[in-house]
């Protein structure tokens, strides 16, 4: 799942990131889980390969 | 021209465009008719000449462009005890049948990834006035009609074991955040929004999104706890 590994990758991230910084998004398509918005003020967006 | 044998009745008449009779000209209940113009006049019984009938259309009411249907002009069941004023205004008058109004839900457990904005898989209708909900394939609200939508929106945390320790939702218009509701950190909540919304009739549409934070959480599905509905209250 998304969230794990991004949690993983970054375990400072808090809930409130989430819901502020950072929109995770499923559009119920089958294409499952992406990153809608990342607009948080230190932590890099992860690359695919750091996700894979 | 008379037929053959009768003698013709004639009113008071004109054949100048735009002559009007005066009070002197007519005795009260009198009819004079200007030909020219297609007018009918009487004199009332204050003295005053009046206009009684015209051959041009009558400017109200003035319904065009039918062709078929009825369109009904009730009086009041008392006169003067009810009106419908229309206001100095360019707008359309809206009836029932151009209002759309649907009402929505999830039918069973949809189950979605922790902490994600997830689309409402919508998949069930309690009514779709105007069948402009899809609730099969993208479970959105597309209405053809332009104007301010009332929408409304209520997810439940409590659809899969452990529930949910926390919740959001949220209206999004054309595939973007439009409007959140309250974060909610209660197990197995309800959280819900609501806002007016503006949709251009054509291409427009609303969706609920959800976001539940657990493993294996979902959106209860019922028609009581997870729902979508909204109707037009405004033309644009």
């Amino acid at each position: 799942m998304l969230y794990e590994k991004i949690v993983a990758l970054y375990p400072s991230l808090t809930q409130q990131d989430f819901l502020t910084v950072i929109t995770l998004q499923n559009d119920s398509d089958g294409k499952g889980d992406y990153i809608a918005k990342w607009e948080h003020p230190t932590l890099s967006k992860p690359t695919n390969e750091e996700l894979t | 021209m008379a037929q053959t044998g009768f003698t013709p009745i004639s009113l008071y008449y004109t054949t100048t465009a735009a002559a009007v009779p005066t009070a002197g000209n007519l005795v009260a209940g009198e009819l004079a008719i200007n030909t020219a113009d297609g007018k009918l006049f009487y004199k009332d019984s204050g003295g005053v000449v009046q206009t009684l009938a015209t051959k041009t259309a009558a400017t109200f009411p003035n319904v065009n462009g039918a062709t078929s249907g009825a369109v009904t002009l009730a009086a009041p069941a008392v006169a003067g005890s009810n009106t419908a004023t229309f206001p100095a205004a360019t707008g359309t008058v809206m009836v029932s049948g151009n209002m759309p109004a649907f009402s929505a839900y999830r039918s069973g457990t949809q189950s979605i990834s922790n902490s994600t904005y997830t689309k409402v898989q919508l998949n069930a209708e309690e009514f779709d006035t105007a069948n402009a909900f899809d609730s099969t394939t993208n479970y959105r609200f597309t209405p053809q009609v332009a104007g301010y939508y009332q929408i409304n929106g209520e997810i439940n945390a409590g659809g899969s074991s452990p529930v949910a320790s926390a919740s959001a939702i949220a209206i999004y218009k054309n595939g973007s955040p439009y409007k959140y509701g309250v974060y909610t950190i209660a197990a197995g909540a309800n959280v819900s929004v609501s806002s007016l919304v503006y949709l251009n009739g054509s291409t427009d549409y609303v969706e609920l999104y959800g976001y539940l934070v657990s493993v294996g959480a979902g959106f209860q599905g019922n028609s009581t706890d997870t729902y979508f509905n909204g109707c037009l209250v405004r033309a644009a």
